[in-house]
């Protein structure tokens, strides 16, 4: 086995013995039924108490070959209104970033706790969409509005 | 180690840490943390004292136990502090000391708490790298046998296990055993990467030790157990486990495994593996097992794997699966249930390949029995998850061997067990009662959701080796329970039957078992409504699943009819309107042939529809985008008006009535239903567009027009153009509009830009005018202006025709420029972000058009150029601070220098820009702009090196040979020598505009400007 496989594998089992409340994260199985370890559809749920709370996310997360020395792309499916999210969907976070924060030692936990905490605290100093950066620096009211939006278009059950 | 003659002194300090210990513990100051902390700080000194020593050895054989915990633990303050001051000898008296101490306390009946801080203490001087200790465990045993210290040298031919032992009392084994258990975990915590060489040695010797103290320990305890006594006390074969998995992990983790093989360590873990059998260390052995077997551990043999299997078949385990059965799910129920899971994983293909033995046997009818504990599964029953998590995983590892011929033999009991695993399971996915539900928390609903999206994805594992078996065992159960309105069980069949839609919808596999449910007589009167009712649950269950064989439904025409109905009738329950409704609008669109006769009964359930609560903007649009899709494909065009004009109508009347609301005040609810009419005309405009490829207008194309007349424009389609129009004009003009009805209108416009003819292709004229019309600073701007940039797209291929219309949107942004650089208090990003936007993509096919003005409009006055305006400010947003508005200045300079270099006129206009643009550019990169910044810098600076070298290189040299004087602005520390500014100019063309070189030569000079703090690798 490759390293990243058997690194993903550990990912795996150690997320199936401990995972956070209420995210999900699973490799992604083709339609034949076959596994595909590179690729994982994960839930994040928007933290409690904040403007997220009560929706459910879907991120799909892609390791590449150089994986844990490259970082995994993550990307959220359909993209999401938020500062941090490029219009594709594919979050900018400094721990995503091979010449920032990543280190081969991330864990898929911690990348989507990570992911949660951006959810309410947007780093403006990193906009990847105009629509959620301006409105978040604009117009706070319309901005919380839309995320409420966004929370009720994506139910946590 | 400490200096006579000043004893006066420290007793002096020894009493004051007596007051100060006593005051610390002295229940009336625990209120006060400020004078704990004085105490704390006070203790803290006289620990790192000169006569710290003389201090510990005092208080330790005070009276009071917390006068001689606190000496332990200033022996270990000390130690840590002043270790490398002492001589090999006073280093060796130091332990005697302590050890002396050690076996004094034990022997005098001292309680675990001070002895464990002293065994801290012992471990502290075992872990300082030139400790003169080397078999700690060995020799504080002969110690403690002995009555006091023995020194090392004296007892190392002494035998442990025969001399030793045997010799000492049961109270002073616990208490070798604490220290055992200290240093193992202390030598763990530390970790070997910080260890010498020559340490592993003596860690080595101790493993062993510490081993051989368990075995005996457990020995003595299985022993006793054997001939029928009572266990006296659980602590010392607690401790010993502990001590167990704690030096295994030292093992590990030192790589010791040759120097204590596997072989050595047989004994020792046959003790662990038969503790299972005594109830008070039963738990404890069990998870170290459990974590054994996760690793796979050499140390485990297969006779040890066998003893395992023995005890979770004897009765202990059998007492443990039945408290289980009951619901009883405490940790030791819980854990044997994980040791019998490990267990299995190791066995894993095993079990359901090779032909069984009768143990094994009922190891695996335990893994489907243990799908029968009560109550829901993670909400009450906390086995089902685990185990269901197991038989994924089989299956997952089963897959690899069932496409592999020479493992075909065992194939057909492996398919029966996950076959019945899937039957397990599915008694434990029907869905609560709704009384059963109201009690659940929010937490319990959403763990009993995960279980069955775990359920579904064992369901998704199980199906390439099952196949379309699978999808018959729910077919069955579906088919039964709708026969007997056993709702319950066919809201699980049909959730099952949904979650394989991934696997079967697109190839037809299942499609006779999905026939056999839906044209059945009850499936048929079920969406008839007639007779059956079905409640809230399995009907959303049904209609999710609907959603899901969308490829199914659209090979099997013959149903549409009867799913349809069933689904607009699902529109009126809360729970189901979202999916419903996505699901008519997709079934119509891509059925759209097939539905035509339908029309008007689809058309007669929207009319009863958009009156109840649920008729949403978000549930009403997707229903008519489906009705709008059949109504395309109505051959005529007086039908498709005859239609259009019934349903624009009840629109047009919302919107005078959000009008009349405004009018009185009620603002929001005049909103909430003006975006309802838009949102609903868009999604009228998105169904109506042809089916398939659009080609949008072809050369062929003869008629110059721009906007010929149509039986839309013109005709008799003219009013329902109208009715949209006037619809615009109440919700736009004088209406309190927000970001959500421009985006509405905005969708609107587009509906049409890719269509020929069409009620929603407007006059060219219509679109220019509105994007005129939204005020400065509103917060859609982007939209609109993506709008505009839509609609020039639409006649790319003839710019000419609509040239008017693309000044005037050109036009448009350079006022908006001009105005805001003469107002900066309306400066907003974006604007700025979105008119460059717009440019940006108008330049491929109408640059001609801008580079043309290069004059101020009369009714400008004053204003500079249009064309000198709008570079002068995408400069300006270049070098500004904002993020987004810079990037987009990025976006649009790469695209002007890519530009057809014949192109006379963008070539003088980008030659007079150049000093400036490169000025801008080497200032930012040389430490001004920001981290994430420079990549959107580089790309120009990429494009000025590649397209305008010659005409860049004398403003990049000025440039750089500036920084760091006062003018440029420059003002951050460390200004490159001129010799490395001259090297990267140098490198920078050598890269010719190559991006990963370029980029790297980049980061690196920004780097250096900024200072070496900002470097993340540095």
């Amino acid at each position: 086995m490759s390293l990243s496989i058997n690194r993903l594998t550990e990912e795996r089992r150690q997320w199936r013995r401990d995972h956070p409340f209420g995210f999900y994260a699973k490799p992604h199985r083709t339609p034949q039924g076959i596994l595909d370890l590179k690729k994982w559809e994960c839930g994040i749920p928007g933290k409690a108490s904040t403007l997220w709370e009560g929706g459910l996310f879907k991120l799909e997360v892609s390791f590449p070959d150089e994986y844990p020395t490259k970082p995994p792309k993550c990307k959220f499916v359909p993209a999401l209104f938020h500062p941090n999210v490029y219009p594709s969907g594919t979050v900018c976070l400094s721990i995503l970033n091979e010449d920032e924060a990543w280190t081969p030692a991330t864990t898929i936990k911690q990348l989507l706790l990570g992911i949660q905490d951006l959810l309410n605290d947007p780093n403006p100093e990193s906009p990847a969409q105009a629509e959620a950066y301006n409105l978040f620096r604009r117009d706070r009211p319309a901005y919380e509005r839309r995320v409420r939006q966004v929370v009720k278009d994506n139910p946590a059950l | 180690m400490d200096t006579p003659g000043q004893a006066v002194d420290v007793q002096l300090l020894v009493n004051e840490a007596r007051t100060l210990v006593s005051q610390l513990y002295d229940p009336a100051n625990t209120g006060s943390p400020t004078k704990i902390k004085v105490i704390q700080e006070h203790l803290q000194n006289l620990q790192k004292g000169p006569h710290a020593w003389i201090i510990a050895n005092s208080l330790l054989t005070d009276e009071n136990t917390d006068l001689r915990f606190f000496g332990a633990l200033t022996f270990t303050v000390k130690v840590n502090h002043d270790w490398y001051n002492l001589s090999n000898d006073d280093a060796t008296e130091l332990i005697g000391r302590l050890v002396d101490h050690y076996v004094f306390l034990v022997n005098s009946g001292e309680g675990s708490l001070v002895i464990r801080k002293l065994a801290s203490s012992l471990a502290t001087i075992f872990l300082k790298a030139d400790a003169p200790w080397a078999r700690a465990v060995l020799s504080l045993g002969a110690s403690l046998a002995n009555g006091k210290n023995v020194r090392e040298q004296d007892c190392v031919s002494i035998d442990l296990r025969n001399a030793i032992l045997p010799a000492m009392s049961e109270r002073q084994v616990v208490a070798l055993l604490y220290f055992s258990n200290t240093l193992s975990e202390e030598i763990n915590r530390l970790g070997s990467e910080s260890r010498k060489p020559g340490d592993t040695h003596r860690i080595s010797e101790n493993v062993r030790d510490g081993l051989l103290l368990v075995e005996f320990v457990l020995a003595q305890i299985l022993q006793h157990n054997d001939s029928g006594g009572a266990v006296s006390s659980e602590v010392p074969g607690i401790e010993a486990i502990g001590s167990y998995q704690s030096w295994i992990s030292v093992r590990s983790s030192f790589q010791l495994h040759d120097a204590i093989s596997p072989t050595q360590l047989m004994p020792v873990t046959n003790c662990v593996i038969r503790s299972l059998n005594i109830p008070s260390l039963s738990t404890a052995a069990a998870q170290i097992l459990i974590e054994m077997m996760g690793w796979r551990d050499s140390m485990l043999s297969q006779d040890h794997i066998a003893a395992i299997l023995e005890y979770i078949i004897s009765d202990s385990g059998t007492a443990h699966i039945a408290s289980l059965l009951k619901g009883d799910f405490e940790d030791e129920s819980t854990t044997f249930l994980e040791l019998l899971l490990s267990f299995s994983t190791l066995k894993q293909t095993h079990l359901l390949i090779k032909p069984l033995d009768t143990k094994h046997e009922k190891v695996l009818a335990l893994l489907h029995t243990l799908f029968k504990a009560p109550g829901y599964a993670a909400v009450d029953d906390l086995a089902s998850p685990l185990v269901l998590e197991w038989w994924t995983e089989v299956a997952d590892e089963l897959q690899e061997d069932f496409f592999d011929p020479e493992e075909q033999k065992g194939s057909e009991s492996a398919k029966q067990n996950l076959a019945r695993a899937a039957l397990d399971c599915f008694e434990k996915l029907k869905y609560p009662t709704l009384e059963e539900l109201r009690d659940w928390s929010d937490d319990e609903r959403a763990e009993f959701a995960s279980f069955r999206r775990d359920v579904c994805d064992f369901l998704l594992a199980i199906y390439p080796i099952l196949g379309v078996d699978l999808v018959q065992v729910f077919q069955a159960q579906a088919r039964t329970s709708l026969t007997s309105q056993d709702w319950r069980t066919f809201e699980a069949a049909i959730f099952c039957v949904s979650q394989l839609s991934e696997a079967v919808d697109e190839n037809q596999h299942a499609d006779e078992c999905l026939n056999s449910i839906f044209f059945c007589d009850e499936f048929s009167r079920l969406c008839e409504g007639d007779g059956v009712m079905i409640p809230d649950k399995p009907r959303q269950t049904l209609v999710d699943m609907l959603g899901k064989y969308q490829s199914y439904f659209e090979r099997t025409h013959a149903l549409l009819p009867r799913v349809l109905t069933f689904l607009f009738a699902s529109l009126d329950v809360a729970s189901c309107a979202p999916t419903a409704s996505k699901s008519i609008a997709h079934l119509c669109k891509s059925c759209r042939d097939a539905l035509k006769f339908e029309l008007p009964a689809f058309i007669g359930q929207f009319e009863q529809f958009r009156f109840k609560p649920t008729a949403t903007a978000q549930t009403m649009e997707k229903v008519l985008e489906g009705i709008a899709a059949i109504m395309q494909t109505l051959p005529a065009d007086i039908e498709k008006a005859h239609f259009l004009e019934r349903i624009l109508e009840f629109f047009h009347e919302q919107a005078e009535l959000a009008r009349n609301e405004a009018a009185q005040g009620s603002i929001e609810p005049a909103r909430i239903r003006g975006h309802m009419v838009l949102r609903c005309l868009a999604s009228i405009g998105k169904g109506l567009r042809a089916d398939g490829e659009i080609v949008l207008d072809s050369v062929q194309e003869k008629n110059d027009v721009p906007y010929p007349p149509t039986f839309w424009n013109t005709g008799n389609g003219a009013v329902s153009q109208n009715l949209i129009m006037q619809c615009m004009r109440l919700l736009m003009t004088n209406f309190p509009f927000d970001t959500a009805i421009i985006d509405a209108t905005c969708d609107i416009l587009k509906a049409g830009f890719t269509e020929r003819t069409g009620p929603f292709v407007f006059p060219p004229s219509l679109t220019v005018d509105f994007v005129k019309s939204v005020p400065l600073g509103t917060a859609s701007t982007d939209m609109v202006m993506g709008t505009a940039s839509a609609f020039l797209a639409s006649h790319s291929s003839h710019p000419q025709k609509v040239s008017d219309e693309a000044v005037a949107l050109i036009l448009h942004v350079y006022n908006t420029f001009c105005w805001v650089q003469e107002k900066p208090e309306l400066y907003d990003p974006e604007i700025a972000n979105s008119g460059i936007d717009f440019l940006t993509r108008l330049l491929p096919k109408y640059y001609p058009y801008l580079f043309a003005l290069t004059y101020t409009p009369q009714e400008a006055g004053q204003r500079p150029p249009v064309i000198q305006a709008i570079f002068n400010f995408t400069l300006l947003s270049l070098q500004g601070p904002e993020p987004i508005p810079l990037r987009s200045a990025s976006q649009y300079w790469v695209s002007v220098l890519n530009l057809p270099t014949e192109a006379e006129a963008v070539q003088n206009a980008i030659r007079n820009c150049l000093p400036a643009l490169c000025r801008i550019l080497v200032t930012q990169v040389a430490g001004q702009c920001a981290r994430s910044d420079i990549e959107h810098l580089t790309d120009v600076l990429r494009r000025v090196v590649f397209k305008q070298q010659g005409h860049a290189r004398p403003h990049l040299t000025a440039t750089l040979a500036d920084l760091g004087n006062d003018h440029t602005g420059q003002s951050h520390a460390h200004v490159p020598s001129p010799e490395e500014r001259q090297r990267f100019l140098s490198s920078l063309f050598a890269a010719r505009g190559a991006r990963p070189q370029t980029l790297t030569l980049v980061r690196a000079f920004w780097v250096k400007c900024r200072g070496a703090g900002f470097d993340y690798l540095g």
